[in-house]
């Protein structure tokens, strides 16, 4: 108690001055009181975890990715439930995907996938926030994703956002991969823009119009001169402080070198660029994997249109499955090459699995009971299956896992304690997660 | 048992006294020379840890001891001795107590050996010295209670001692707490002990005396035990529960989590005891208890730690709450008796005291039961610091002031909570020689200053005024003129006569009623907390919603009628806007959270599963208050078509809410009232209690948002949130108000109206160094982030050029928005709320680093600095001097003229730059960026 009490007139000293208000701010604004803080530090340097710096890129197939016509296929069901689509034998002996996953199927000795994942709900938009957060949705609650949590604990690494969002396509009904109650200052920072283009520019990011950077930096001074006019005294109100801060960052951000780097897919090598598929999802899994290695520590990957009510073989035959197929294995051996897979976790998950029964519109509808996941990278072994689903594909058969498991598997792979509990905006203290990891991946 | 020290070794500063199992460390604390006046002595402040986590909650508190000068030279006096004798309690009874220790006048080594040397002598002085008195000291002090009855095992008693202020003796808010630096002694052990901070503890039946010495003085307050059974009888709602919930234990983060910890489930504070009970004592075959060994009950060893606990070490071995617990188990481990006398209110004491940073105070808190009974119970409760920089508070209920302001301590004990004030003042006194009272506002506000200490910043200047008024008001920058006209006034009530042509309070009726900017604005902030949005309701119904809000603000409907209209809707949601409050919310737990939030500032949420953790709210409440809206239902209409998607809102005859756990169907019942009933529609005469003046939180509620709104922070912070547990920084001025309020029938324009005339209002936003600290006590005003649509607007206004919004016509304002959907970045980045939550905090006030990059760097801003007929490219082609185009960038921005120094420097980067299109552009793009502009001044 003592050490907290000299802990906390320290702090208070540092919000006296007005740089020290900043770096306090980052404590405060979590709503964290400085014990806890402090607290959860020591947890989090006691667990090991804390040296190891992980990062993720998290891809979501928005709409529910059939499980039976892609990674579960059940070849000896009736036809109302096997579907058109052929299984064929992958890499591990016993093991089949569908037709349609050749490369998956062959690459399957670098990632894991779960088979006997339950995700005890079929809605849309509950289901991007309880993926993506651990948690079901909470009308008083808003359980803040994977991401911002990310963000939250631990920050920026580079001039880059930790947290980014490649893509729209996350369905925020129920506040799917936002930030929730740790504040929009941690929410994905999105980049909507096609990435599979020569020229590729980021909104807010890259200079608009005729603006270059010495006129940026021309602008800046006359910011700073104009602001320093203003002022009237050395005593300012403290939100200017935190304005300060943002603005610092982002001219940062914008003439950083490291920024333009990030974002110039067109220095890529074209050979690379056609191995992850000249596709919108190949060239974003492309990007994530820059944004990553420019130190980005969270890149979600959307893709979408995979909600296959009608016409489910055709859809995810041509268009859907084959970007996947394509740029998912690819982004694993690129990862690999490049010394990154050990720090680097892959996690694809989607809405939920699929009917096991076909409806008349050739589509299958929402399944509430199975599904899959994929895991890979940061130490979670290649090639292990776990899991089945019964005859039909309609419910998991052993190991049965939930979602809560898998995300808190994520916590646990990027060094988050899994008992970390943060103080919403009216007091009550949250706990993010709650559940086990899933211990064949950990 | 831990025996005499055998060791003693001394660091600097610190004397560690090590024994035999258990180790305690004396640390000098500081010097304290007020007492010098009195006693020609120093005041020297010990700490006194032991090294064991049961302990050092207790003695890890700090205590003034009055030490002679002259004991520097190892002399002894009686006062000192008995200092010392209470050490040795310590490390032979295993009991926690202080003492204190000469230190040298200065605070330098201490020669172990004489140390060592002077605690042997305790024993043969201890006798002695407590029959000393001491002529010198002044014996005003006061022991509260003056005598001491306890009725039950394990019964406790907290004496606080005070003496009143020299002054103003009468005024015991400023009176001193001496009881964390008096000496306790039991006159008999046997029949109740005593530990350090004057806590007395029931033993056997009997007759004592609590000694209490404070420099030098002694004074006897006489104990009697009564009740004290042989076989204790504990009530497991009324006494282990307790226990439970303030060791933790029953907390959302450990047993009371949505799967327990370790297999063992507990209710969230306990709101079900039977749940409770079964799980203790019948789950897992009953393994967590022993009834043929109590001490050996699962329950114990893990909460002692003395087997591993996730949870950490929670019930000392030993503790009282252990023994009670262990009485509990050994008594037979009787059920909940449902029929035992409860708890109806709850006491602290002293409610309200004025002290200095780095004071103490200890509290007391009793408890009245159903039966009469009047019970302290200060060791059962749970205490917390509503305010930590401004107080910290122990388990044992000692406070300490950590910071300047005003700080709620709160302590919650059987479902209610009751919250204590202490006063921390800024300075000795504020400097308020430029204050001039405008109205009562004011003088509430001068008060509080004086109370405080605090000295208020100067008055903003005019220019400040001008554009704080019209964005605060109705959310629009002032024209170009009408700026001009108002900074080139020289009425001296030329600010009076600004508010009322915003506010509509003109002379000619036809202007009053017509404001559209006001209607506008004050629609967009309602239909943020009402919700109203395409994707619930439909296009057509948002936009009846949107109309009836526009003309209500329109007309100035007192917001009473307001609230009636839209609580007792019915009839199609296309054509009764008010009717969608009960689609965007459609079932009674829904409505009923949203309209006690909206309307009375009261979060139900928590009562819809468990007792309210900070009020008294319980499950009963919850769901009485959601009985109201049982019987609205709805009907499709196919009048648009099938597919026209038209619901009518209907009143049904049937419908009831019954209680989730005793099934029982509940009478409709507003908050803290008798059941009330209307026999053709509950949600009439819910309107009516609501706002009538049974129903406090009505006024205080819309009293509280419009401070909040114009003043940056609510009387009450967070602003939705009132209750008993979180009173207004400014108790009087909160009153005040609502009289007002009510005076002028719900007119929220007077109430604007009193606010933004007031000196506090008009106080200029720059701190001094004295009040820079203060963030709740409006002594500067506090400068805020313009909302999205009043930024949009605002550099739409600045460029001059309009945004097109979709299906709206060009020229309509963000700000006339009627809807939550919007595919705008701008107001997306900037934090437009989407509608999904009735609270305040959705509209997030901070700033971040997506918003920075979009104006820094964004291309819509970009886009409109080059509009070929935007501002700047107007201003070039302009045949007009330099300056007059400066003036008029920073006129459309900051609703001023350019100072000198600005100006120079302007006209320096118009003749540096590439082209006199590319300065001006960067100038507009700088003034836009800067926080002048940003924020609300």
């Amino acid at each position: 108690m003592a050490s907290a009490e000299r802990i906390i007139g320290s702090f208070q000293k540092q919000l006296q001055s007005r740089r020290g208000f900043l770096n306090a701010f980052g404590v405060g604004s979590l709503g964290l009181t400085v014990p806890q803080f402090l607290w959860q530090t020591q947890a989090m340097a006691n667990s090991g975890q804390a040296k190891r710096d992980v990062n993720c890129i998290f891809i979501w197939t928005q709409g529910g990715t059939s499980h039976h016509d892609t990674l579960d296929p059940k070849p000896r069901a009736s036809e109302g439930v096997r579907g058109p689509l052929a299984a064929i034998n992958t890499a591990v002996p016993g093991v089949q995907f569908t037709e349609i996953c050749p490369r998956l199927a062959k690459e399957l000795g670098r990632f894991s996938l779960m088979r006997s994942w339950n995700p005890k709900n079929a809605g849309h938009g509950a289901a991007d926030q309880w993926c993506m957060s651990g948690r079901p949705h909470s009308p008083t609650v808003a359980y803040p994703c994977v991401g911002s949590v990310i963000s939250h604990e631990k920050g920026f690494k580079s001039p880059l956002p930790p947290f980014i969002q490649l893509g729209n396509h996350v369905d925020r009904t129920f506040q799917g991969g936002t930030p929730g109650i740790l504040g929009l200052e941690h929410g994905p920072f999105e980049i909507h823009a096609e990435a599979n283009v020569d020229k590729f520019s980021v909104r807010d990011i890259t200079p608009p119009l005729n603006i270059d950077l010495g006129r940026i930096d021309r602008r800046r001074d006359i910011l700073a001169k104009l602001d320093q006019m203003q002022r009237r005294a050395d005593t300012q109100p403290i939100a200017f402080d935190a304005m300060d801060e943002h603005y610092k960052t982002a001219f940062k951000m914008i003439t950083a070198p490291e920024t333009k780097r990030a974002f110039d897919i067109g220095s890529e090598d074209a050979a690379l660029r056609d191995q992850y598929g000249r596709t919108s999802f190949g060239q974003r899994m492309l990007l994530a994997r820059r944004l990553v290695e420019s130190g980005v520590r969270f890149v979600t990957v959307s893709d979408p249109g995979w909600d296959h009510h009608t016409d489910c073989f055709n859809g995810i035959k041509t268009h859907r499955m084959p970007q996947v197929d394509q740029a998912l294995p690819q982004l694993l051996i690129d990862l690999e090459q490049r010394g990154l897979l050990d720090t680097t976790l892959v996690v694809w998950m989607t809405d939920f699995g699929r009917t096991p029964k076909i409806n008349p519109a050739s589509g299958r509808d929402h399944w509430a009971t199975a599904g899959f996941v994929v895991m890979a990278g940061a130490g979670v072994p290649g090639g292990l299956v776990i899991g089945e689903t019964d005859a039909d594909g309609g419910a998991p058969k052993s190991q049965e896992y939930f979602t809560e498991n898998v995300v808190a598997t994520m916590y646990h792979k990027l060094g988050l304690p899994l008992d970390l509990t943060v103080q919403a905006s009216d007091g009550r203290p949250v706990r993010l997660i709650e559940g086990e990891p899933v211990r064949e991946w950990i | 048992m831990p025996s005499l020290p055998n060791r003693i070794v001394s660091t600097g500063h610190d004397i560690s006294v090590v024994s035999h199992g258990t180790a305690c460390r004396l640390s000098l604390y500081s010097f304290n020379s007020r007492s010098k006046a009195y006693f020609a002595s120093l005041t020297v402040r010990l700490r006194l840890t032991v090294k064991r986590d049961a302990f050092r909650q207790v003695l890890n508190q700090q205590v003034p001891v009055s030490v002679p000068q002259r004991l520097a030279a190892g002399e002894c006096t009686p006062r000192f001795v008995a200092g010392v004798a209470s050490i040795q309690d310590v490390l032979t009874s295993g009991e926690s107590s202080y003492g204190s220790f000469p230190p040298a006048t200065r605070p330098t080594r201490v020669m172990p050996t004489a140390v060592y040397r002077l605690i042997l002598l305790i024993a043969t002085c201890a006798a002695f010295c407590f029959n000393q008195s001491n002529t010198t000291a002044a014996d005003d002090w006061i022991v509260d209670p003056p005598s001491i009855l306890l009725q039950s095992n394990f019964e406790t008693a907290q004496v606080l001692i005070t003496r009143p202020n020299a002054i103003q003796s009468s005024d015991l808010t400023r009176a001193n707490d001496l009881t964390s630096q008096a000496l306790f002694v039991s006159s008999n052990p046997a029949i109740c002990k005593v530990d350090v901070s004057g806590r007395v503890t029931a033993v056997t039946n009997g007759d004592a005396e609590l000694q209490v010495t404070i420099e030098g003085t002694t004074r006897a307050v006489p104990i009697h035990v009564q009740g004290n059974l042989p076989v204790p009888q504990l009530d497991f709602v009324n006494d282990i529960q307790p226990v439970l919930y303030r060791a933790g234990c029953n907390s959302g983060s450990c047993h009371a989590s949505q799967y327990g910890k370790g297999g063992f489930t507990l209710s969230v504070m306990g709101f079900d005891p039977m749940m409770d009970y079964n799980a203790m004592t019948v789950q897992s075959r009953g393994r967590r208890i022993s009834l043929a060994s109590p001490e050996d009950s699962l329950i114990l060893k893990k909460a002692a730690m003395a087997i591993a606990h996730g949870g950490g070490e929670r019930l000392p071995l030993g503790s009282n709450e252990f023994e009670m617990i262990k009485a509990w188990i050994s008594s037979g481990a009787v059920k909940p008796d449902l029929q035992a006398p409860s708890v109806t209110k709850i006491t602290i004491t002293p409610a309200q005291r004025v002290i200095a940073v780095g004071e103490l105070q200890q509290f007391r808190v009793s408890a009245e039961y159903s039966n009469g009974r009047v019970r302290d119970v200060t060791s059962l409760v749970r205490f917390d610091s509503m305010d930590e920089s401004v107080l910290s508070v122990n388990r044992q209920g000692l406070a300490k002031a950590t910071g300047k302001g005003q700080g709620a301590l709160m302590v919650r004990f059987a479902g209610h909570a009751q919250v204590a004030t202490l006063v921390v003042p800024f300075s000795d006194q504020a400097n308020l020689a430029n204050w001039q009272s405008q109205n009562y506002v004011d003088e509430h506000a001068a008060v509080k200053f004086r109370e405080l200490g605090l000295s208020p910043s100067g008055l903003c200047d005019d220019a400040t005024f001008l554009r704080r008024v019209y964005l605060d008001a109705i959310g629009t920058l002032p024209s170009l003129d009408e700026a001009k006209v108002f900074l080139e006034s020289t009425e001296p009530d030329k600010r009076h006569k600004l508010i009322d042509t915003l506010l509509g309070f003109s002379s000619d009726p036809a202007a009053a009623k017509h404001t559209d900017a006001y209607a506008a604005f004050w629609s967009l902030k309602w239909a943020d907390l009402i919700r109203n949005n395409s994707t619930v309701v439909g296009e057509s119904g948002m936009w009846a919603m949107h109309n009836w809000l526009r003309d209500s603000f329109r007309t100035n409907k007192p917001v009473d009628q307001f609230v009636q209209e839209l609580v007792t809707a019915k009839g199609s949601i296309f054509s009764n806007g008010p009717a969608n409050y009960f689609r965007i919310a459609s079932n009674p737990p829904d409505l009923a959270e949203s309209t006690a939030q909206l309307f009375m500032g009261t979060r139900l949420q928590c009562a819809k599963c468990h007792h309210h953790p900070y009020e008294r709210y319980s499950q009963s409440d919850y769901y009485g208050f959601a009985a109201f809206f049982a019987r609205v239902g709805n009907k499709g209409s196919s009048e648009f078509g099938v597919f026209g998607g038209e619901t009518v809102v209907t009143v049904n005859s049937g419908g009831e809410v019954t209680h989730p756990k005793t099934g029982a169907v509940m009478k409709p019942t507003p908050l803290f009232a008798e059941p009330v009933d209307d026999p053709q529609d509950r949600r009439v005469a819910l309107s009516k209690w609501l706002t009538s003046t049974d129903n406090e939180l009505f006024a205080r509620n819309i009293v509280n948002r419009y401070v909040g709104y114009l003043l940056g922070r609510g009387l009450v912070d967070p602003i939705d949130d009132l209750r008993s547990t979180n009173p207004p920084s400014n108790v009087a001025l909160m009153e005040a108000l609502v009289a007002d309020l009510r005076a002028n029938k719900f007119d929220v324009k007077q109430l604007m109206r009193s606010i933004m005339n007031s000196r506090l209002y008009q106080l200029d936003s720059q701190p001094t160094v004295e009040n820079v600290t203060d963030e709740r006590f409006y002594s500067h005003y506090k400068v805020k982030r313009l909302g999205a649509e009043a930024l949009l607007d605002g550099i739409d206004f600045a460029t001059g050029v309009m945004t097109k919004h979709p299906s709206l016509p060009l020229g309509t304002r963000a700000i006339e928005l009627p809807d939550a959907n919007t595919a705008n970045p701008f107001l997306m980045v900037f934090g437009k709320p989407k509608r999904a939550s009735v609270c305040e905090c959705e509209r997030t006030p901070d700033e971040n680093l997506s918003q920075a990059l979009h104006t820094l760097n964004g291309d819509i801003l970009a886009t409109k600095l080059a509009d070929a007929n935007g501002r700047v490219a107007k201003l070039v082609a302009a045949t007009v001097s330099d300056d007059a185009k400066i003036h008029e960038l920073y006129m459309s921005t900051l609703s001023r003229q350019a100072l000198p120094n600005e100006l120079e420097a302007a006209k320096s980067l118009v003749a540096s730059s590439p082209s006199p299109t590319e300065a001006y552009q960067d100038l507009l793009w700088a003034l836009i960026n800067s926080k002048q502009f940003l924020f609300v001044h």
